[in-house]
């Protein structure tokens, strides 16, 4: 077992410098196998069209929120005090700014298009067996597709977040501070491990159903029922607090809107006489511990789940 | 004999006759009665006289009633009743009661005018004393000929003009002021240049006097006067003009607008002037920019400005780390409790050079990854 870990540790941490240094990995005589996998994966993913087209879809809601900041620019700096101490997040939570939603609403799609057809395709095409015929261990396949994925949803979102910020500083003269830029980083790195949640939900599927056209529709389905869940009032949707779009929003709204009025989960004895004010990222980190754990370990759990069913799984025929 | 009675006849019936009219007057005359013999008055006024005429002789009075001695040009009216009675017959015991409504005229000297209302025998003095000369004239006066205030201030007073002739005027209005007033005519509301006045009206005349802004200190005489053809009414008003206080602010290139870095700061050079006429001390500098910025002024306070002299003060903006890049406005004046002076500079924030490079390089490392993406799994 700790043989097993000591591996997989050396593995990840060569594809990830083959990824950061590619010359370096070249240079070596025999790449990583793991790597070899995860990068013929991503190349799939790349020349994919579902993925094009979410990625413009990305792009295009990066692009709508910033045109969306310059239009109401000045009923911007009307509404937000320029000494308001998280200004330059405000450009992501004002109340007209369309970014936080529909990151919200694209991350599990994204998820789940990376994900659902990653088993049960490679079966119907008759690849995977072919696969294994090659001197690889079996999880690789598993991992190599759900790192690939990660990897490019990873690079995505900080260039949309590079981007954004970037904006920040040539249109509005608004750089982040210190708190904010770490407040940005949670929200890369939640946002990040909500798309692994996702994707571990279709990879779990796409092991379990030999149909592609099933995971699919059990992964919609499931995003669905999470996502009506989600939509309910405040007192009913909190009582499903193991619904990641539940999680997922509660984090993002204690981590990027960090006034106390904004907690809707702050009991009313705490919160009673207290001015809306703001609280310091530990302290929001804290009040969103429950939920951030939640994902992490939800994503974690998942994998491994699909894992035990993918390592028990019969894969010569078709 | 016949000749010497006819004389005698003559001399007798004529003396009867006389005697008639002699005893007639002592025992049938009414007496004259007014309250007011005597009234001193002012040229142009009527005098209205009651007076009754009284009938204690024992018999029935019939008697002729005339006016003597009224001068040439005084007008009179004698009414009792309904009418003008020549002739006026009084029972005995009892009183008739005549109006004698008497106009002095304008154009009158300062006397003492007497004249006799008679009735048969009886003879009544009225006593008329003209207090003034009356004018044919016309008067243009007021209470109030000075006034002070200061150079940008309005003077203005109120004054009547009579018309103390007998005809219907019209009264050009006209002023004689020194250069740098300007004279307004205001009557009932509105500003006129002449007025038309009935015979013997009076009508309020609102002058206003306005100096212009660059007029010296000093007392200043301005005579108006209401002409008509023939006459000429004067008056002349004085208005004390104190020193006036006014300010001018300028940028010494006199460009509103500036540009500075966000958290930079920018100099500008600032050109007090004394517009006034008065010198003026303790000029305070002051600026009201927006939230979190700072402008300091060097000096901060002009002690003394003469007229017509400028002073320059030097004015650093600061705007402040956190401002949202834009045009924005800092509003500088300069004051003194007597006057004031305020310009708006647009200063647009821009993005210091570093936050550009910066953006710049970010977003150059955003497209890098991309390219380095698709070019590096782009390839099968």
């Amino acid at each position: 077992m700790k043989q097993i870990l000591l591996t997989y540790v050396h593995n990840i941490s060569n594809a990830v410098t083959a990824f950061l240094l590619p010359e370096r990995a070249y240079n070596e005589k025999a790449e990583p196998p793991l790597w070899v996998m995860v990068s013929k994966e991503i190349t799939d993913i790349v020349h994919s069209w579902r993925f094009l087209i979410l990625f413009a879809l990305i792009i295009m809601t990066a692009v709508g929120s910033v045109i969306a900041f310059e239009l109401q620019y000045s009923e911007i700096t009307r509404d937000i005090k320029i000494d308001d101490k998280i200004f330059f997040l405000r450009i992501f939570t004002w109340k007209n700014s369309i970014f936080l939603m529909v990151m919200q609403y694209l991350c599990p799609v994204l998820g789940i298009c990376l994900g659902f057809d990653a088993i049960n395709s490679e079966q119907t095409k008759g690849t995977l067996s072919r696969v294994l015929s090659q001197p690889v261990y079996r999880d690789y396949i598993l991992l190599s597709k759900f790192l690939a994925a990660l990897l490019v949803v990873s690079l995505l979102f900080t260039v949309l977040m590079m981007i954004m910020f970037a904006w920040g500083l040539l249109s509005l003269g608004v750089g982040p501070t210190l708190d904010e830029f770490l407040r940005l980083l949670w929200y890369l790195f939640l946002t990040i491990v909500y798309v692994a949640f996702w994707l571990n939900i279709a990879l779990f599927f796409s092991g379990i159903f030999r149909q592609s056209s099933a995971s699919v529709l059990t992964c919609i389905s499931a995003w669905l029922i999470f996502s009506v869940l989600a939509a309910l009032p405040f007192e009913i949707s909190s009582s499903f607090s193991l619904n990641p779009i539940f999680a997922y929003q509660q984090a993002i709204m204690i981590l990027m809107t960090p006034e106390l009025e904004g907690l809707l989960k702050v009991p009313i004895e705490y919160a009673g006489g207290v001015r809306p004010t703001l609280l310091p990222l530990n302290q929001n980190i804290i009040i969103a511990g429950g939920f951030i754990t939640y994902l992490i370990a939800g994503s974690v759990a998942l994998f491994a789940m699909s894992y035990y069913f993918f390592m028990r799984r019969e894969i010569r025929s078709r | 004999m016949i000749k010497k009675n006819i004389w005698l006849k003559v001399f007798m019936l004529s003396v009867a006759v006389m005697l008639s009219g002699l005893t007639a007057s002592v025992k049938g005359s009414a007496t004259l009665y007014t309250p007011y013999t005597r009234l001193a008055v002012s040229p142009g006024t009527s005098i209205d006289y009651t007076i009754d005429l009284v009938n204690h002789s024992g018999q029935m009075s019939n008697d002729e009633i005339s006016i003597v001695g009224m001068p040439d040009n005084w007008k009179y009216n004698l009414v009792s009743g309904a009418y003008s009675p020549r002739r006026i017959s009084v029972l005995n015991g009892e009183k008739k009661t005549m109006t004698l409504k008497v106009d002095v005229p304008y154009q009158v000297e300062k006397n003492t005018y007497t004249f006799y209302v008679r009735a048969g025998s009886s003879s009544l003095q009225l006593v008329v004393d003209v207090t003034e000369t009356g004018s044919n004239e016309t008067e243009f006066s007021t209470t109030q000929a000075n006034m002070q205030g200061s150079a940008n201030s309005t003077f203005s007073y109120r004054a009547a003009l009579k018309n103390r002739t007998a005809q219907k005027q019209l009264y050009s209005l006209r002023s004689d002021a020194p250069r740098g007033w300007s004279v307004t005519f205001q009557v009932d509301g509105r500003s006129v240049t002449s007025v038309e006045m009935e015979a013997n009206t009076n009508k309020d005349v609102q002058i206003e006097l306005k100096p212009s802004a660059q007029i010296v200190a000093g007392s200043y005489k301005i005579p108006l006067s209401a002409v008509t053809g023939s006459i000429s009414a004067k008056l002349e008003l004085e208005a004390v003009v104190t020193g006036s206080h006014e300010l001018g602010l300028r940028t010494e290139n006199d460009v509103l607008s500036t540009t500075a870095n966000k958290g930079g700061k920018r100099t500008l050079k600032l050109v007090v002037r004394n517009t006034g006429a008065s010198e003026l001390r303790n000029i305070e500098i002051k600026a009201t920019p927006p939230a979190h910025w700072e402008v300091n002024f060097e000096p901060t306070q002009i002690d003394q400005l003469a007229p017509g002299s400028e002073a320059t003060v030097t004015a650093t903006v600061k705007v402040s780390n956190r401002a949202v890049l834009g045009d924005y406005q800092v509003n500088v004046e300069a004051r003194t409790p007597e006057a004031y002076a305020k310009i708006t500079v647009r200063t647009s924030v821009e993005a210091p050079f570093y936050y550009i490079l910066l953006g710049i390089v970010i977003i150059a490392a955003a497209l890098y990854i991309v390219v380095f993406l698709f070019r590096k799994f782009g390839r099968r």
